[in-house]
């Protein structure tokens, strides 16, 4: 006797069509759905998909005279080139190290200082807390490194508080360091507003029936607080490492020097000092392709990590 | 209000006086560039941008003059001022549908549009493509061609779908019961449920219009219509030291600017940031009240 | 039958008539759109009959961004054109920003008529750019719509040679600086205020250089003897060892030398740690940049370096007591002793212009900046407006006026030139400078001193030569030296800072021949034989 499948619900019956019935099926069901989201998508594929074949530019010899069409093909040359370089593992080390210090010194800090912001009794001294601290954001990096290299030079402000008398950026150890406080500093106020935001859409109702059941302030955060904004800080991590590759080269030119290129030279500023940022787009469409790759493999990595344990997915 | 434990009053000491901290050394680089734009450019220039800095060195508007003394100044805040009325509502308004969309589960393609939209942001053409396309939609030379391309940034559309996807289906299902399309879902039921990440929205989407050159710089040829920062950006490079290779005939006041100019330029593009940045933050800072939601 | 042969009479007489009419037409060359009345037979005097119009592209010079917003609200524009009789259309972005605007035109293909860039930093130069098929080959035309600038070639012949492309091809209009005084803009410049103090004469050689800072650090602990960035030190003492004060030089008999393979060079660092390490150097010049330096020595903070900028330390300190920045010449070893391989070319280092292959009226353009070489378009475009800006005096040379030097509306030399003079913003004429118009704009004694002081350097023997690479050359080429300039850069400075030892510059040579720096080395040398066959 066969047996038959109980049949509850679409979904059942739907894996047994094929894919055409399938999809007409689902445009006919939500058709208001697809129609609202059409332009959107009109809207991608004219103004990212379209030009998208400007990445065939890696594989050529590109003169702007001749075009994306008419220019030389030359294969996997460009990508040699850039691979051979002497310095292509010590680039690729510092770009990640300082990327991914970034990030996840960026991270526990942006969520620590919403959710101490959150915890204010005072509204008024909370919202001019959080008026100032992004402030930071606004001013030019160029100023920005300015002040730091004045407070860690020789008889620099910060070099003297750690009792030295050499300048810190001297130090290739350092440059990291510097780096990501600095980044920090600028811009934790900023990239906490995000949470902030989150943290207001938390049902109110938890942390009250948290008090009467008898748990303090500190356990309901644990509890109910971070749990409650995963979904934006699982969603931004995700998102954000997939920038990993494509640290700019703007503060890391601003703060570096020749004694320590060793762990401060990245991708970005080696392609700069190469001076062809203008002048060879084969060479920066290559390297620029390659970040692409390696960050988009980051994000699927990420992501399939945090659909086993989070059930929490961007696609 | 139940009485505070110990350890509860204990760490709100810690945590003002931490705030506290946090406040002083953020603000400290801002109090700065304000000293620094209102000092006699010369004596910026004689302590060498040395010492951390109390109050301005002289005091002159020297600066300031500089600045709006070139009169693409007002024509660069009209222009950018007409690129945030217009771009901003066209870009929450697609953002908002397009995660909408995305966040009813009820599509049986969801992930793969997500897929299509997300790989944009690690995949570009570049720039010369970029351009080429854009030229070819006769956007070369508008203003339009720095808010049509731009229209929908795939970061804050993730963002945006979160916030849709956490309000309960509950809701959605008693609204289609009672009749209503979707798009009065999206604008009446789901709008207001997440006003705070929309608001921090209009932030990025308004602070990213209001720093942005680049696009300007490829695509707007008459100074008439550059945009504020392109024309700031364009003052400091005038004023700067880098490309004078040959001696000058100061003397002037003029030539002691390029240091001081850069932290007026600084004060004269985020004033009107910080001014408008209080109406909109009242809107994600916890004190509005989340209404309930009950079936 | 009759018909017939009416119709072929006819026919007949119309296909003559049709030839006649064509051969009548034999002035039309492909590329000259001009009526005849321009060229061959007739004298030719200017102003250009037929009121043209051609496109132009090149950056706005920053002293006339500051006042106006385009080269044609200037008088001395209005002049030109009305002398040649052409009008331009400007595209002129900001300075700063001319890189990515030019990409984009040649990515689009609307090149103008005249483009102005600095095109020997263009990869491949401007054989490249006539492969391409962006620019226009003059060389045929110039003898025959360029007389006066033809007639300058043949004058000066070395200037002949720099501006001629590997096959003798001329591709573009130069810029051109004339005299010493204009390839002397920037030296070793220091705190005269404190030389007095230490009793000590101004130093000649870099052993007197030494005693100087010895003696600068005893007063004042607290003041850098010796500050700039890396590349500012180099120039400063590098040039003293004969080898030249960057990578590559060609030596007296035009052999090319890459710098840190060669003996003299190792004595520069070594000597250079020796003075780091004595605190001679300033601590922390690995960190700075030109703005950083500035601040340095305006703040009173360092007591010497290299540069142009000593104006702007004086200005900053005008009420500061004694405070006076003045020039010297780069030092040398031994007294007396001029500085080889530092000189620079006329041709070159500033934009300069070619004519793209969208220009049809290629005589015109031709004519119209060959005006600027003619003796009066020569005087014109240096001095200005007779009367306006410039008299001439008894001597019979040209002075600027007080609109000039002392505008009454309180503008400085520097932007009042800007309305009158070429010369001075380098644009939108292409012009050979004349050297006393830069003599004349530096009024103070400090100033002149200071040009005649660093133009006093050896010109037999200059810095690298303009030469060109082929394409193929261009992208190995980069491509080694990106690496070996990382490589070279950060060991240099860690030698210096003494992070790395002075023991291992063996190992440092050997590395260089280990990254192929003699193939660089004879890539160079190959287009060095090109450049002095031309």
């Amino acid at each position: 006797m066969a047996k038959t499948k109980t049949v509850i619900g679409s979904a059942a019956v739907n894996r047994k069509k094929p894919l055409w019935v399938r999809a007409k099926r689902d445009v006919t069901r939500n058709w208001d759905l697809y129609l609202i989201i059409l332009p959107i998508l009109v809207f991608y594929a004219i103004f990212h998909y379209a030009p998208m074949y400007g990445a065939i530019i890696a594989f050529e010899n590109y003169k702007p005279a001749r075009g994306i069409l008419g220019s030389e093909w030359v294969g996997l040359e460009n990508f040699r080139t850039f691979f051979g370089t002497y310095y292509f593992w010590t680039l690729l080390r510092n770009t990640l190290r300082i990327s991914f210090t970034s990030l996840l010194v960026h991270f526990p800090t942006e969520i620590l200082l919403a959710i101490l912001i959150n915890e204010l009794r005072s509204k008024r001294f909370a919202r001019v807390v959080q008026t100032v601290t992004y402030m930071p954001h606004f001013i030019s990096l160029v100023v920005v490194c300015g002040m730091v290299l004045q407070f860690t030079k020789s008889n620099g402000i910060i070099t003297k508080l750690f009792g030295m008398n050499t300048p810190m950026l001297n130090n290739p150890n350092l440059f990291l360091p510097i780096y990501v406080v600095s980044d920090v500093w600028q811009q934790v106020g900023w990239g906490s507003i995000i949470y902030l935001a989150a943290l207001t859409s938390i049902d109110q109702e938890l942390y009250e029936a948290a008090e009467i059941d008898g748990a303090g302030r500190f356990k309901q955060t644990i509890y109910i607080t971070l749990p409650g904004i995963l979904p934006t800080v699982t969603v931004l991590f995700i998102m954000r490492i997939g920038k990993v590759m494509s640290l700019g080269s703007d503060k890391v030119l601003l703060l570096y020097n020749e004694a320590i290129y060793d762990k401060a030279d990245v991708f970005a500023t080696y392609v700069y000092r190469r001076g062809i940022e203008n002048t060879d787009w084969s060479y920066s469409s290559a390297v620029g392709l390659f970040n692409s790759v390696i960050n988009l493999a980051l994000v699927v990595t990420a992501n399939t990590i945090s659909r086993r344990v989070n059930q929490l997915s961007i696609w | 209000m139940r009485k505070l434990t110990r350890g509860e009053q204990i760490f709100n000491i810690f945590n003002v006086l931490f705030l506290f901290l946090m406040i002083v050394i953020s603000i400290y680089p801002m109090l700065y560039v304000f000293f620094a734009a209102f000092s006699t450019p010369s004596a910026y220039m004689r302590q060498g941008g040395n010492k951390l800095l109390f109050c301005p060195v002289g005091f002159s508007l020297a600066s300031f003059k500089a600045v709006f003394k070139n009169p693409s100044i007002w024509t660069g805040y009209g222009s950018t001022i007409f690129i945030l009325a217009v771009g901003v509502p066209i870009n929450i308004v697609f953002t908002m549908i397009g995660a909408y969309v995305l966040s009813r589960k009820q599509l049986r393609i969801r992930r793969f549009l997500s897929l299509l939209i997300l790989f944009t942001m690690y995949f570009s053409g570049g720039m010369i493509p970029i351009y080429l396309n854009v030229r070819n939609f006769g956007l070369d030379g508008s203003l339009w061609a720095l808010i049509i391309p731009n229209a929908i940034n795939t970061f804050n559309l993730i963002i945006m779908r979160t916030a849709f996807e956490e309000v309960p289906d509950s809701l959605e299902e008693a609204a289609k019961l009672d009749g209503a399309s979707q798009l009065t879902i999206l604008f009446k039921i789901m709008v207001p449920l997440v006003v705070p990440t929309i608001a921090v929205l209009i932030l990025y989407y308004a602070v990213y219009h209001w720093n942005s050159w680049f696009n300007a710089m490829l695509f707007i040829h008459k100074r008439e219509k550059y945009p504020l920062q392109l024309i700031l950006r364009e003052l400091i490079i005038q004023n700067s030291s880098i490309f004078s290779s040959e001696l000058s005939t100061s003397g002037a006041e003029d030539e002691m600017i390029s240091e001081t100019i850069k932290y007026a330029t600084i004060v004269v593009a985020t004033v009107p940031i910080l001014a408008a940045y209080p109406f909109l933050q009242k809107y994600f800072v916890k004190g509005i009240m989340v209404g309930a939601v009950k079936g | 039958m009759k018909r017939r042969i009416l119709a072929l009479c006819i026919a007949l007489i119309l296909a003559v008539s049709f030839a006649a009419g064509c051969t009548g037409n034999s002035n039309s060359k492909p590329n000259s759109g001009t009526t005849s009345n321009s060229s061959q037979s007739a004298e030719f005097s200017y102003p250009i009959p037929g009121n043209h119009t051609l496109t132009y592209f090149g950056k706005l010079h920053k002293n006339v961004a500051q006042q106006t917003s385009s080269y044609a609200d200037l008088p001395i524009t209005k002049l030109w054109f009305e002398k040649t009789g052409v009008t331009l259309e400007f595209n002129t972005p900001a300075e700063g920003m001319e890189k990515e605007q030019l990409n984009i035109l040649l990515a689009g293909g609307n090149y103008t008529d005249i483009m102005v860039y600095s095109w020997l930093s263009y990869s491949g130069g401007l054989n490249k750019l006539l492969k391409d098929g962006v620019i226009q080959d003059i060389t045929s035309h110039m003898g025959e719509w360029m007389p006066n600038l033809s007639k300058y070639y043949a004058d000066h012949p070395d200037v002949d040679r720099q501006v001629k492309d590997d096959s003798s091809r001329y591709l573009c209009i130069p810029f051109l600086k004339q005299g010493r005084a204009l390839l002397s803009t920037q030296g070793p410049n220091y705190r005269q205020d404190l030389l007095k103090e230490t009793g000590l004469e101004p130093p000649q050689t870099l052993d007197e250089w030494e005693a100087v800072f010895v003696k600068i650090k005893e007063l004042h602990p607290d003041i850098a003897p010796l500050t700039g960035t890396y590349n500012d030190i180099c120039r400063f003492c590098q040039p003293a060892y004969g080898v030249s004060d960057t990578s590559w030089f060609v030596d007296n008999t035009k052999t090319v030398r890459f710098a840190s393979l060669e003996d003299g060079f190792k004595q520069f660092i070594t000597r250079m740690a020796d003075w780091y390490s004595r605190g001679l150097i300033d601590s922390n010049f690995a960190t700075y940049d030109v703005t950083t330096v500035n601040n340095v020595m305006s703040s009173g903070m360092g007591f010497a370096t290299y540069g142009s900028s000593m104006d702007k330390y004086n200005a900053a300190n005008v009420d500061n007591g004694d405070y006076l920045v003045v020039a010297e010449r780069t030092p040398g070893l031994k007294p007396e002793e001029r500085v080889t391989y530092v000189a620079q070319y006329e041709f070159g280092s500033n934009p300069f212009a070619v004519i793209s292959t969208k220009c049809t009226e290629v005589e015109v353009a031709m004519r119209m900046y060959d005006w600027a070489f003619s003796p009066e378009g020569y005087r014109t475009l240096n001095w200005g407006i007779e009367g306006e800006s410039f008299t001439i005096h008894d001597d019979g040379l040209e002075y600027y006026t007080d609109l000039i030097l002392h505008n009454p509306d309180g503008l400085s030399t520097a932007q009042a030139l800007a309305w009158y003079v070429m010369a001075g913003i380098k644009g939108p004429a292409m012009l050979a400078q004349d050297e006393r118009y830069m003599i004349q704009y530096y009024s103070q004694p400090i100033q002149v001193e200071a040009l005649q002081r660093w133009g006093d350097k050896d010109y037999e023997f200059r810095g690298f030569p303009p030469v060109s690479l082929t394409d193929d050359e261009t992208s190995e080429f980069v491509a080694l030296m990106a690496d070996i300039d990382t490589y070279v850069e950060s060991m240099c400075v860690k030698f210096i800072l003494g992070q790395e030892p002075l023991s291992n510059w063996d190992n440092y040579v050997q590395t260089l021949k280990n990254m192929n720096i003699q193939r660089a080395i004879d890539i160079q040398q190959a287009a060095v034989n090109r450049y002095y066959a031309r």
